[in-house]
Formats: structure tokens, sequence, C-alpha cells
């Protein structure tokens, strides 16, 4: 049958009457939409299960599972789609069950024609509307963290999992590695991302001001304050609050965030009443916390109250097979931003990219980038226009096999300790036996001893 | 309305009174039509009352056992049949239907309904007798092998209310017009 402005709303129909589910789908097929029937429950989950419907009528009784508790079944399966109820006979019961388990609507059979139409019109765009609220709301962890590496799909299978639940994220990553990307992801995912995301970069601020910032204070607490501020935990009130560099928190500071953390209320600066505060932790440290335990640096309470679940961001290093990907989407945000055309790398200045190190991981990679946009003719960034110390590092021949990687290791080790053999053979793990002969085998000779 | 054969060649429509219907509004309806669609329109036989297939506690004719009683009804080779009713056409799922038809088949359209005093205003045959040469071509559009459009200008747009009749345009947008077929567009498209 021909078609003329065709709508693509796919509707589910389930009902045990072969009369009703014929009639009803080729009439909303003649209205253009795209029908699918079920003959009962199980058929129905099992075609939710397949493929996503705008729109589901659902008989309210069928035997085995009813529709209303296939609706409740099929709202674990398809929570997007809407849900309406057809009943032979209307009753407030009906009604009210229908819309208790979740439906959109109930309708009455028979159908009122344009009742119906208009039903599943609004059904449908109540469909739309809520899929797009939820899509402004709850982020997708991809749209943050850009990497299709093993270990980068870890890292955000695992912020899929964690941003649901209110538990306490710890993000442990070099500098630069996007540990602040992370924690607002995983506030976006989850169902606090309506209310507010606060960041609070501890280590940047001393010791009084941080309490200040964190807890709050009252009018006349210290010299300057002039009037009541609300700290940054109330700020965060039904949110995520974003506690950066964790580790550098003074041990006075620790015993403070502590006991918020416990108590989930909070003191301000020069006050004596506690406000209680609903939010949620995450926080972030390029440190080894163990080590600051182990030196006495950081409250080992503190730490387990802040380590629910751990997130490691690996070093750029550790998962190169990205940078290509990450450089390009870092590319296409700094043109956009810069009112630049869309630009792409020269196929030497991208394997100029992928052969440098990173130490500073993704901030570096994008002062590169941004670097490249600046300097580079659209529409292509070359060798030329990436940072020199870049383009230097990058022309190093990669080793090729693992000998050359190991020769390059051990001479690294080696140059770190100054040419220290017992702190070089426990650093690599080896006796000094084994040390002297591998140096020997590689051909190794110490800097000043060349004739 | 249900995927059948492909619609042949429109030569002619062929009225089938459905039960007891005023003379003079079904000669008005032949011309009307005629008129419109530009083929020949004439009276054909009528099904009288007592066969017509009526809806079990409902007093109102089954839409659907109306097309399957027009299906095997003697017309002319090459001639659309249209069912016209004063009664009340139902479905078992559906209250109401103003017309229902198949494609490459027949359809059948009420008059019930489209009466101004079916809403408790004055009766106005003038009203009806437009309502129903609109609603002819809309279920001719169907047999032509037409959905409904979503374009409010469009006469194949869906009605559920009369007063969408009375709103929507009199004939076929450019893109239900496109999917007419070459043999029916001359006739309906005019």
């Amino acid at each position: 049958m021909t078609t003329a402005a065709r709508d693509t709303t796919s509707v589910l129909i389930v009902d045990d009457e072969r009369i009703v589910r014929e009639s009803l789908g080729s009439w909303f097929r003649d209205d253009g939409y795209d029908v699918a029937t079920a003959d009962g429950g199980r058929m129905a989950l099992r075609l939710a299960a397949e493929r996503p419907f705008d729109v589901a009528l659902l008989d309210i009784k069928m035997p085995g599972m009813d529709g209303l508790d296939l609706q409740r079944r099929l709202a674990g399966v398809a929570p997007d789609t809407a849900v309406i109820i057809m009943t032979a006979y209307a009753s407030v019961e009906t009604a009210v069950n229908a819309l208790k388990s979740g439906a959109y609507d109930y309708i009455v059979k028979p159908f009122d024609p344009d009742e119906l139409s208009q039903l599943v019109r609004r059904a449908t765009e109540h469909r739309r509307l809520r899929v797009e609220a939820s899509a402004v709301g709850k982020e997708n962890p991809h749209d943050f963290i850009i990497g299709e590496s093993p270990a980068m799909r870890r890292v955000v299978a695992l912020i899929e999992s964690v941003a649901p639940t209110d538990a306490t994220v710890l993000i442990q990553g070099e500098s630069g590695t996007g540990k602040e990307l992370v924690a607002k992801a995983t506030h976006a995912a989850s169902p606090r991302c309506f209310n507010p995301f606060v960041a609070v970069h501890c280590g940047a601020l001393a010791e009084g001001l941080l309490e200040s910032e964190l807890f709050g204070h009252e009018k006349g607490a210290f010299t300057g304050a002039s009037g009541r501020h609300k700290g940054k935990f109330e700020q965060a009130q039904g949110g995520t609050i974003f506690l950066d560099e964790i580790g550098d928190v003074s041990p006075k500071v620790q015993v403070e965030l502590l006991r918020v953390l416990e108590e989930k209320c909070v003191t301000r600066v020069g006050g004596s009443e506690d406000v209680k505060v609903d939010f949620r932790v995450v926080a972030a440290t390029n440190r080894d916390l163990r080590e600051a335990i182990a030196s006495g640096t950081f409250r080992e309470d503190l730490y387990y109250r802040l380590n629910v679940v751990t997130i490691d961001l690996p070093p750029l290093r550790e998962h190169p097979g990205d940078i290509p990907l990450l450089a390009r989407h870092l590319l296409d945000r700094c043109c956009h931003a810069m009112g630049k055309p869309p630009m792409r790398f020269s196929a030497e200045a991208l394997d100029a990219l992928k052969r440098h190190d990173w130490p500073g991981n993704v901030r570096e990679l994008q002062n590169a980038v941004e670097r490249g946009v600046v300097l580079g003719a659209p529409p292509e960034i070359t060798r030329a226009d990436l940072p020199r110390y870049v383009v230097d590092r990058a022309v190093r021949p990669m080793p090729h096999t693992l000998a050359d990687l190991e020769r390059a290791h051990v001479v690294r080790v080696l140059e770190e300790s100054g040419w220290n053999m017992s702190q070089s053979a426990r650093i690599l793990g080896i006796d000094r036996g084994t040390l002297y002969a591998k140096v020997k085998r590689f051909g190794l000779e110490r800097p000043g001893n060349e004739r | 309305m249900s995927a059948d054969d492909p619609p042949g060649p429109l030569r002619a429509i062929e009225i089938v009174a459905l039960g007891d219907l005023d003379a003079e509004i079904l000669d008005a309806l032949v011309r009307g039509l005629s008129r419109r669609v530009g083929v020949p329109c004439r009276h054909a036989a009528d099904i009288p009352r007592d066969a017509l297939p009526r809806l079990a506690g409902r007093s109102q004719l089954d839409a659907d056992a109306v097309l399957s009683l027009l299906a095997v009804y003697p017309a002319t080779e090459g001639a659309i049949l249209l069912g016209v009713t004063a009664e009340d056409l139902g479905h078992p799922l559906f209250t109401f239907f103003f017309g229902r038809a198949r494609m490459g088949g027949d359809a059948v359209v009420s008059l019930h309904r489209l009466d101004p005093a079916y809403y408790g205003l004055p009766a106005s045959r003038n009203v009806m007798l437009r309502r129903t040469i609109l609603e002819c071509v809309h279920e001719l559009g169907h047999i032509a092998g037409l959905r409904h459009c979503r374009d409010y200008r469009c006469i194949m747009r869906f009605s559920g209310d009369v007063d969408v009749i009375d709103l929507r345009g009199r004939g076929f947008c450019e893109a239900c017009a496109t999917h007419l077929p070459r043999a029916m567009r001359h006739a309906l498209h005019a």
C-alpha cells in the first residue's frame, strides 16, 4: 500500500483476541504507524526486548499475564514505552490500577476512533518529551569520556554501574587524566543530575579558607566575614560535591570532613548550629593515598570512608590507541570554540601525536591540539603546527622487539637512578648479577666511562 | 481497510443503497459525486435492510461485514461499489466509522453522523451531502491504496470527528496525489 506522510511511530498491540490484534493493527497501519502485535505477555516482552516501541496498547484481561502485570514487567524491559491499557469496562478501580502501575492512560472498548487517535498521539508526544528530558539530564558517560580502549571502556562501565547508586567514589589518576570529567559524568548519569554539581579544588586553598569554602561561615566568624556564607556542601544540596586533590587536605580539615561525611550535616565556621545536608561525594587524587596513610599524612578512616568505589584512570601512555580518537574530538571542540572551520590532522601530525608519551596526559594533548588550531592553516594541522617537544620526542624511533623494549627500559631505570646498580636492580625486580649481565648483553656503558 | 489486490482502472462508480435511503438524497449524491470524481456514477440495485449485517447488541451495521457483502455483489467490470447507508456504521472494536474501505475493493459510507441534526443542530441536507461526497472521496483514496495523511489540507487526513471533515482540505495533497495509481489519479485528483 502506498503511504503519504508516513509516521514512523511504533505501536505494540497486545491482546489474546486475534480479531482485536488484526483490526487494531490494520487501523494503525492505515494511519501510518509501524505496528507489531503479540498474543500475550511473553511474546510482548520478547518483542519489546528486541526493539523499542513508542506506545504499547495492552489488553487488561489476558490469560496468564494480565495487562497490569505485563505493564509492570514491560517497565523493566522498555521503561520509555508509553503504555495504554485497553479495557472492556470503564471503572474507577481500573483507571486507578492502570495509572498506579505506571501506565500513561487507559481506553475503553469499543474505541472511539478520534479518542484513540488522539490518545496515541498524546502518548507518543509524552514519550518523546520524557526521553528528551531524560537525555538532557542523565548524560551518557560516553559523552564525557572519550576512548575505545579496553582500559577506558572499563572506566565507562564502572561509571555506568556506580552512577545510579549513592556510593562515594574515589577517582585516582595522574594529573591531566580527566578526573573532573569522570566526576561530572558520574553526577550526570545519576538520579542527582538535576541538582548541583559543586567542585572544590582542595589543594588550591589554605586550610582556613578551605574550611570556610567547604562548610561556610557565619557573619563575623573571622575578619572580613561580613555576612553568612553557605559552604560548598550546602551549595551541593541534593547533588554531588567533587573534592579534587583530596590527598592535599590538612589533617584538621580531614577530621572535619570525616564528621561531615559520617553525619551528613555541617557546622558553619563561627556557628554552632548543625545544618542537615543531602549530598553525594566524589573525591579525586593524583597521590597514592595508601602511601600517604603509611607516612601519616592521610587519615585511614577517611580513606575508607571515601574509598567505597575506586575508579583508576589510566595515564594516556597506557592507552595510546585512544590518542587519534581523543585528538580528533579535542580538535573538533577547539575549532568550534575558536570559531574556526573544521580541521583535520595531516598523517605526519597524527603520527607524531601517537608517538609522544604525553606525561601531562589529556590536558597536555589538549594544549598541543589548541596550539595546532591556532597556528595551523585550515583545513589541515601539520607536524610543524604542533609543539616542538611533541615532534622531537616523536621522532625517537620506537623499539620494535621485546629485547629493544627491555633495553630501553633498563637504560631508563639506570639513568634515573644515576647508574646505581643496587637501586636499579631493586626497581627492575631482579638481582644485581642479572642486571650486570643485561648491561653487558645490551652493550651499555655508564656515561663518563666512554674512551 | 486491508491490503488485497492492487487497484485496477477506475471506469465507473456504482452506488448501492444499503437499506432505506431517501431517493432524492441518493440522486443528489450520484450527481454530486459524478461532478467531483470525473467518472460516471450510477445507482446500482439496492441491498434490502433485512440483508444487512448488524452488530450484536448495538443499533449499527457491521462495517467490515458490509464490505464482505459488497465483495460478492455483482458489480459491473471496472466499477467500484460504494455502499451508502442512512444507518450508523460500527465495528466490534470501534464505536463508529463515517466510512470504511478495502484497498482495491469497495467502500461503505454512512450518512448517520454527517447530518448536523445528529449533533442537535438544525438538519441540513446540503451540509450532509457535501460531507458525504467528501467522505466518499476519502474512502476512494483508501481503495486507491492511500493511507491516512498528517496534512490538514489533505482529504486523506483521518477524521474521527465531523469537524475534521469540514475543516480538512477537499482534495489530495501533493504527496498523496503522487501516490495515487495512474489509473485513478485522473478521476480522483482532477
